[in-house]
C-alpha cells in the first residue's frame, strides 16, 4: 500500500498544498475529474461540512428554543403539507419546534460518534499493531479478543451496560468504544502484517530500531490511510447505534435532545402526525449517508 | 476436516465461556447489585433476605464459580422481576427470533442475489445507478426508522398487515422487511464487486471463447466464485444482524428475544439479560461454524487449505 499525503489533506473544493511544494500545484484543478472527487465523494463531503456547521453552530441557528413548549402550536404540520413558515418543520406533541430540535440533535449524535470513534480508535490501533508486529501470541489473543466481542451484538452490551449501570452520555461512549475497536484492529493487524516485510522495515530492524519504535515510528505513520477511511465509515456506524440505544430509551437521557430519542417520542402520533417521527430519522439516514459515502469515496482515494 | 472443526468447536467453546463470565461481571459493575435487585425503601433486613435468597451474599469468586458451574448446567439463576428461572424464559422467545432472522435473510438473500445478478448483466450506466441507490439506501436507512415507517404506510394507512405482535406468518413479514433492507445493501454490493473481479478473469474468457451463453456464464461459472465472499461477511455480519433484530422486535412489539431483553433492562432484571446474551452469543457462534460448513461445500479447495473463512473475513476484511 502507498500512501499519497496530499490525499488526505484535500478538501472539497479545492486542494490543500503542502508546504514547500513548487507553486504549480496552486493552480486550481481544471475539471472535477482532477480533484479526484466522485459525484457521490462531493456529496458525502458536502453533507459531512453541512453536519458539522450545524452542530458547532447550533445555537445560533435554532430559529426557536429547541425546549420550549407550547401547547398552542401543538403538532403543526411541516410547511409543505400545510404548516407555517414559523415552524418550518412542524412541531411535536408539546408544540416544540422540530427544526430547532433536528438542529440541536445533531450536536449530540455527532459527539458521541466523533468521541466514541477517537477512543475506540485509539484503543483498536493499538491493539492490532501489537497483534500485527509483536509475533503469534499476541495476535491469538487478540483475534480471540476480537471473536469474543463478535459475539456479543452491540446492542445487548448497550442493553446490559443500561441495565447494570443506568442511562448516561458517558455509558453510551463506553458501549460505543467496546463495540467500535473491532474494525480498527482488525485492518491494521493484517496491514502490519502485508508491512513487516517490506524492505524499509527490513532496513530499520538492520539499523538496529527497537521494536517499540519499529511499530510506532516506522509502522503506524504507513497505516494512516486504511486508519482514515475505517474512521470514516464508524462515524457513520456510531451515530447510528447511539441512536437506536436512545430510540430505546436506554441511550442519552431523555433530558437531552437526540434524533433517537425524537422518534421515539413521536411513535404515538404515528398516525396522525407522521412528520414527529419521520423528520429526525431523515435527519439521520443523511447523516449516516454522508459519512458512509466519504468512506467510500476515501476508500477508493487511498487505496 | 474433522481435526479442523474440532479444533474451531475448542476455540468457539472458549468464546462462549468468555462471554458467560462477561455476563457476570455485568451484576457486579455497578458496586453493589442489590440497588438494582430490591425495591426502592425496602428494609435493610429485606435486602439482606434478598442478597440471601439469590447467592449475592457469598464472596464473589465463590459466586463466579457457581454461576459458571450453573449456566454450563443451563442455570442462569431465577428472573429477578418475576418469578421463574431466566434460561428457559429466552429459550421460549428463541423460536419467534430466529423466524424474523430467517424470513429477513431470506428476503435479503433473493433480493440481493437478484440485483446484484443483474447489475453484473446489464452493466449499463442506469442499472448501475439503481442498484448504487437501493444499495446505499439500505445501509443508511436505520431498520428501527424503516420499521417505524413501515407500520405507518403499510398497517396503519392502508391496513394490509399487522402492525405489531405475533399473530401469525403475517406478522412477520413487515419486521422482517425493516431488517433485511441493510443485509439487502451488503450482499448487493459484495456480489457485484465480485462478481465484476471473477469476470475479468481467464476461465470466463475461456468459457467465452468457447461459446457459452453470457448468461451460463455467469450464472453458472462467476456466481459461484463470487458467492464465498458474500457468505464469509454475512457470517461475520451475524452479530450485526441480530443486534438489528433486537431493536426491530421492540418497535413492532414482536415476543423476541430482543424484546425480553429490552423489557427486561428497562425493569434492570440482570438475570434475564445474562440468559438472551449466552443465548445470542451460542447462536452467533453456531452461525459462524455453519458459514464455515457451506463454504466448503460451495468452494471445495477450503477443505485442503483447512481454512475458516469467516475467521480470515473477521481479521481480514
Amino acid at each position: 500500500m502507498t500512501l499519497s499525503a496530499p490525499a488526505t489533506g484535500s478538501r472539497s473544493g479545492g486542494m490543500v498544498t503542502p508546504v514547500g511544494e513548487p507553486a504549480v500545484m496552486l493552480r486550481r484543478p481544471r475539471s472535477w475529474r482532477q480533484t479526484g472527487l466522485t459525484p457521490g465523494g462531493a456529496l458525502g463531503l458536502a453533507l459531512v461540512a453541512v453536519l458539522v456547521i450545524v452542530a458547532v453552530l447550533g445555537p445560533w441557528l435554532t430559529p426557536h428554543d429547541p425546549a420550549r413548549q407550547s401547547l398552542g402550536d401543538r403538532l403543526q404540520p411541516p410547511v409543505w403539507s400545510g404548516g407555517s413558515w414559523d415552524r418550518p418543520l412542524g412541531t411535536d406533541g408539546l408544540g416544540r419546534d422540530l427544526l430547532s430540535r433536528v438542529i440541536d440533535g445533531a450536536r449530540v449524535s455527532l459527539l458521541v460518534g466523533v468521541t466514541a470513534t477517537l477512543v475506540a480508535g485509539t484503543i483498536g490501533v493499538t491493539l492490532g499493531l501489537l497483534a500485527g508486529g509483536l509475533g503469534r501470541r499476541w495476535d491469538r489473543a487478540v483475534s480471540w479478543l476480537v471473536s469474543v466481542e463478535l459475539a456479543i451484538p452491540s446492542i445487548l452490551i448497550g442493553l446490559g451496560i443500561a441495565a447494570a449501570l443506568g442511562t448516561s452520555l458517558r455509558n453510551v461512549i463506553i458501549v460505543l468504544v467496546i463495540t467500535g475497536w473491532v474494525a480498527y484492529a482488525r485492518i491494521v493487524r493484517l496491514q502490519a502484517r502485508a508491512l513487516w516485510s517490506a524492505a524499509w522495515m527490513d532496513a530499520a530492524r538492520a539499523m538496529g530500531a527497537p521494536p517499540g519504535r519499529l511499530l510506532v515510528r516506522h509502522l503506524l505513520p504507513n497505516l494512516a490511510g486504511p486508519v482514515i477511511v475505517v474512521a470514516s465509515q464508524q462515524v457513520a456506524a456510531m451515530i447510528l447505534y447511539e441512536a437506536s440505544l436512545s430510540f430505546l430509551g436506554l441511550g442519552v437521557p431523555l433530558e437531552t435532545i437526540t434524533w433517537g430519542g425524537m422518534m421515539n417520542a413521536g411513535r404515538e402520533q404515528l398516525a396522525t402526525a407522521w412528520w414527529v417521527s419521520t423528520i429526525p430519522g431523515i435527519a439521520l439516514a443523511l447523516t449516516v449517508l454522508a459519512f458512509n459515502l466519504t468512506g467510500d469515496w476515501l476508500a477508493e482515494r487511498l487505496r | 476436516m474433522i481435526n479442523f472443526f474440532a479444533g474451531r468447536l475448542l476455540g468457539l467453546l472458549s468464546v462462549v465461556l468468555a462471554v458467560v463470565s462477561i455476563t457476570f461481571a455485568l451484576i457486579h459493575l455497578s458496586g453493589d447489585p442489590i440497588d438494582a435487585l430490591a425495591p426502592p425503601g425496602a428494609s435493610p433486613q429485606d435486602r439482606d433476605n434478598l442478597r440471601a435468597r439469590y447467592g449475592l451474599d457469598e464472596p464473589v469468586p465463590v459466586q463466579y464459580v457457581t454461576y459458571l458451574a450453573d449456566a454450563v448446567r443451563g442455570d442462569f439463576g431465577d428472573s429477578w422481576r418475576q418469578d421463574r428461572p431466566a434460561l428457559p424464559a429466552v429459550l421460549n422467545r428463541l423460536p419467534a427470533t430466529l423466524a424474523l432472522l430467517g424470513a429477513a435473510l431470506g428476503i435479503a438473500t433473493v433480493a440481493g442475489v437478484g440485483l446484484g445478478l443483474i447489475s453484473a448483466l446489464y452493466p449499463q450506466r442506469l442499472m448501475t445507478a439503481l442498484v448504487n441507490i437501493v444499495a446505499l439506501a439500505g445501509q443508511a436507512i436505520p431498520a428501527f426508522w424503516l420499521g417505524t415507517v413501515l407500520i405507518l404506510v403499510v398497517a396503519v394507512r392502508w391496513r394490509l398487515l399487522p402492525a405489531s405482535g405475533l399473530d401469525g406468518a403475517s406478522s412477520v413479514v413487515l419486521p422482517a422487511l425493516a431488517l433485511a433492507a441493510h443485509p439487502l445493501a451488503l450482499i448487493t454490493r459484495l456480489l457485484r464487486l465480485g462478481l465484476r473481479e471473477t469476470m475479468a478473469q481467464d476461465f470466463i474468457r475461456t468459457a467465452r471463447s468457447r461459446g457459452v451463453r453470457e448468461g451460463r456464464i455467469v450464472l453458472g461459472h462467476a456466481a459461484r466464485n463470487a458467492a464465498l465472499p458474500v457468505l464469509a461477511y454475512l457470517g461475520l455480519q451475524a452479530s450485526f444482524l441480530i443486534g438489528g433484530a433486537l431493536v426491530v422486535e421492540t418497535v413492532f412489539a414482536y415476543p423476541g428475544i430482543g424484546s425480553l431483553a429490552y423489557d427486561a433492562a428497562v425493569s434492570r432484571d440482570l438475570p434475564i439479560i445474562q440468559a438472551s446474551v449466552a443465548v445470542i452469543a451460542v447462536l452467533i457462534v453456531v452461525i459462524h461454524l455453519i458459514v464455515d460448513l457451506v463454504a466448503r461445500m460451495i468452494d471445495p479447495r477450503l477443505i485442503a487449505a483447512d481454512a475458516s473463512p469467516v475467521a480470515r473475513t473477521a481479521v481480514s476484511s
